[in-house]
C-alpha cells in the first residue's frame, strides 16, 4: 500500500512539475543519428543573422531566442530551430502564420503541419522547424522521432485563449490568424501605416475569412483592448491614419464604411472594448446607412 | 544558342552570374540552372575565367554548392565574409571579420565612390557589422560590380516575400550593396527600384533568368518547405520590373489557390510602377509580352 502511495505520489509530482525545458535530443536518439555541431543561439539582435528580411514579423510577434541543433546521419542532415516566444499565444500566433494551410503529420501528438521536407511544431512557448533539405522521404521517421523526443521536454502550457474572440460560426476552417502589430497585420489586409491598431507589440488581434450558407464571403479582424477608452484612441488613430486607398463611404458614431482598391467594402466599428473591422465584402453592410 | 549569346555578349565580356543561394538546400538558385547558363557562354565562347558566380555572402554560397570544387575554373565570389560563430556569440574571436584597425575585413571589396544613400540609421552593435561591412548611412556597391564585370546576369527564385515577392529586382536590390538591414522597414521594395537605376547595374544587367523550377509561395523569403511545389518553369526576361510583374501576379494566383492569406493591396507592386515613371522598366502588363515556350 506504502509503495502503491509512494509511486502515485511521484506519478502525480511527475505530472505537476515544470520541466526544466526545451532540451536537444541527444546523440543516438535514433541509430546512426547524431549532432553534427554545437548548438547555435541567437537572441533578438542577432535574429537577421538568420532571416534577413523575415525577422521582422518573428520580433513582432514576441521572440525570445532561437536555438538551432543539426544532427547528421544517413549521409543526410537535420536542422532543429527552436523558437522561443514570449509565451504560448506568440508561438501560436507565428505558428498560425507560418505553416500556411495546416498539415499534420501522423506520429506526432502536439499541433503540427508539414512534410518530408520540414515540420512545423507547436508547444506552449516553443514554435519548431524541424528540417530536412534533402526531402528524402526516408528521413520522415527521424523527423517525427526529433519532434517526439523535443516536445516531450516542452511542460504542457495553458490553453491560448486569444482566438476564441472570433465568431465560430461560418469561420473557414484554418482561417484564424493572430496579429501583433504591423507585421502581422500585413498578411491579412493593409489599413494603414505603421501600427495603425495600436497593438504595440502587446495586444493580440485575431482574424479569420468566413463564408455563409448564400457564398457570401467577408475577413473580420477583432482588436480587444483593457477597456473602451483605449479601444476609442486606437479606433480614432485608425480613421485618421486609414489607407489612402480605402475610400470613406459613410461614417457615424463609432463607426465608418469604406471602399477599397478592389471596389470591395469594408467597415471598422467600436464594440466596447473591441474593434471590429470587416474587410473584403462583395456588397455595402446592410447593417449601415449608406 | 550561338546567336542568343551574341544578343547579350562579346568574348571579351566578364559575366557575373548573381544566385540567391538563401535557402540552401531548398529554394536555393539550382545548380543546375547555373550549369546550364555557363555552358551557354562556354558554348559561345566565353573562356571560364570570364564568368564570376557571385552573391554577397561567401559562406551562402558555399552552403549553396556554389564551390569552386564544383566549379573548376569559375570564378566564386562572396562580396564579403560574415564569422557566423561570432555573430551568434558562439565566439569571443572577431579575427575573422574585425581587422586590427576596428574595420570590417571585407571593406576594402565596397566601392566607395559607388553608394545608394538614404537617411537611415543603422544599428551600431558587433553583430550588425559583422552582417553589413558599413553601420553607417551608406550602402555601397561591391567592387566586384564596379570594377570587374562587364555584363550581369541575374539569377533569382521564385518564391515570396510577405504578400510581395522575393525575385529578380530584390536579388539585385538587396545583394549588389552592403548596409541593407537597415533599409529593410523604412523602404523595403523601393531599394529593389532605386539600387537598380544605378549605371553600376542598369548598363551592366542584361538578362533575369527567376529560377521556379522549385518554388515557394508562402513563408518567404526563408525556406518554408511546405508551401514549395515544383513549378517546373524557368522565366527569361531582359528587364527584371516586367519580369518581377509578371512573377508577382502568378504567385498571388498561387496563393489564392492554395487558400493563404492574401493581400492584393497595391503597395506591394508599387515599387515596380516607380520604375515604369523612372524609365527603368515596364510595369503594365499590357505592354509586357510574355510568351510561354
Amino acid at each position: 500500500m506504502k509503495v502503491l502511495l509512494v509511486f502515485t505520489l511521484l506519478a502525480v509530482l511527475a505530472l505537476t512539475m515544470p520541466l526544466a525545458g526545451m532540451e536537444f535530443p541527444a546523440d543516438g536518439f535514433a541509430s546512426g543519428w547524431k549532432r553534427s555541431r554545437p548548438v547555435e543561439t541567437f537572441v533578438p539582435t542577432a535574429l537577421y543573422n538568420v532571416i534577413d528580411g523575415g525577422a521582422e514579423l518573428f520580433l513582432e510577434m514576441g521572440f525570445v531566442d532561437l536555438r538551432i541543433q543539426k544532427y547528421e546521419g544517413a549521409g543526410a542532415e537535420i536542422a532543429v530551430e527552436a523558437y522561443r516566444m514570449e509565451n504560448a499565444a506568440a508561438a501560436l500566433g507565428i505558428y498560425l502564420l507560418k505553416c500556411g494551410r495546416e498539415i499534420p503529420l501522423a506520429g506526432i501528438a502536439e499541433r503540427n503541419s508539414g512534410d518530408r521536407f520540414q515540420v512545423a511544431l507547436l508547444k506552449d512557448d516553443y514554435f519548431i522547424f524541424i528540417n530536412n533539405f534533402s526531402g528524402r522521404e526516408e528521413l520522415l521517421p527521424i523527423m517525427t522521432a526529433l519532434a517526439q523526443r523535443i516536445s516531450a521536454t516542452i511542460s504542457v502550457g495553458k490553453p491560448v485563449g486569444e482566438l476564441d474572440i472570433l465568431p465560430a460560426e461560418n469561420q473557414v476552417p484554418g482561417s484564424a490568424l493572430l496579429l501583433r502589430g504591423p507585421y502581422s497585420l500585413q498578411a491579412v489586409y493593409t489599413l494603414g501605416d505603421g501600427d495603425i491598431l495600436q497593438l504595440e507589440g502587446k495586444r493580440f488581434a485575431a482574424s479569420a475569412a468566413y463564408r455563409d450558407a448564400s457564398g457570401s464571403s467577408c475577413m473580420l479582424i477583432v482588436a480587444p483592448y483593457e477597456d473602451a477608452a483605449v479601444a476609442a484612441k486606437a479606433f480614432a488613430h485608425l480613421r485618421r491614419g486609414l489607407d489612402p486607398y480605402l475610400r470613406v463611404q459613410a461614417a457615424g458614431d463609432g463607426y465608418f464604411v469604406f471602399q477599397d482598391f478592389q471596389n470591395l467594402f469594408g467597415a471598422a466599428e467600436m464594440n466596447g472594448r473591441q474593434i471590429r473591422i470587416t474587410v473584403k465584402l462583395a456588397q455595402w453592410p446592410a447593417r449601415f446607412k449608406r | 544558342m550561338a546567336d542568343s549569346f551574341k544578343l547579350f555578349f562579346d568574348k571579351n565580356d566578364i559575366v557575373g552570374i548573381k544566385v540567391n543561394p538563401v535557402g540552401a538546400g531548398l529554394i536555393a538558385t539550382r545548380l543546375e540552372v547555373v550549369d546550364a547558363i555557363i555552358a551557354w557562354l562556354r558554348q559561345g565562347g566565353l573562356p571560364a575565367k570570364n564568368i564570376v558566380i557571385w552573391d554577397r555572402f561567401d559562406y551562402m554560397l558555399a552552403d549553396a554548392g556554389f564551390t569552386a570544387a564544383r566549379y573548376p575554373g569559375i570564378g566564386i565570389e562572396g562580396l564579403q565574409t560574415m564569422d557566423e560563430a561570432a555573430a551568434e556569440g558562439r565566439s569571443e574571436d572577431d579575427s575573422r571579420w574585425l581587422g586590427k584597425d576596428g574595420r570590417h575585413v571585407s571593406e576594402k571589396n565596397f566601392d566607395l565612390d559607388a553608394y545608394y544613400f538614404a537617411d537611415i540609421e543603422a544599428p551600431q552593435d558587433k553583430p550588425y557589422l559583422n552582417q553589413h561591412v558599413f553601420n553607417g548611412k551608406y550602402s555601397y556597391f561591391g567592387r566586384l560590380l564596379t570594377k570587374k564585370l562587364t555584363k550581369i546576369i541575374n539569377v533569382p527564385v521564385f518564391k515570396n516575400t510577405g504578400n510581395g515577392i522575393s525575385m529578380a529586382t530584390k536579388n539585385l536590390g538587396y545583394g549588389a550593396v552592403c548596409n541593407t538591414n537597415r533599409l529593410h522597414k523604412p523602404l523595403f521594395f523601393d531599394v529593389c527600384t532605386e539600387v537598380l537605376a544605378f549605371p553600376v547595374l542598369r548598363d551592366k544587367l542584361v538578362l533575369n533568368v527567376t529560377d521556379g523550377l522549385r518554388a515557394q509561395y508562402d513563408g518567404g523569403p526563408g525556406p518554408l518547405a511546405q508551401a514549395t511545389w515544383f513549378l517546373n518553369t524557368l522565366y527569361f526576361a531582359s528587364d527584371p520590373f516586367a519580369l518581377d510583374l509578371t512573377c508577382h501576379n502568378l504567385l498571388v494566383q498561387k496563393r489564392k489557390e492554395m487558400k493563404v492569406a492574401v493581400n492584393e493591396h497595391p503597395k506591394y507592386s508599387e515599387y515596380l510602377r516607380y520604375a515604369e515613371r523612372l524609365g527603368l522598366g515596364i510595369a503594365d502588363p499590357a505592354k509586357i509580352a510574355f510568351s510561354q515556350v
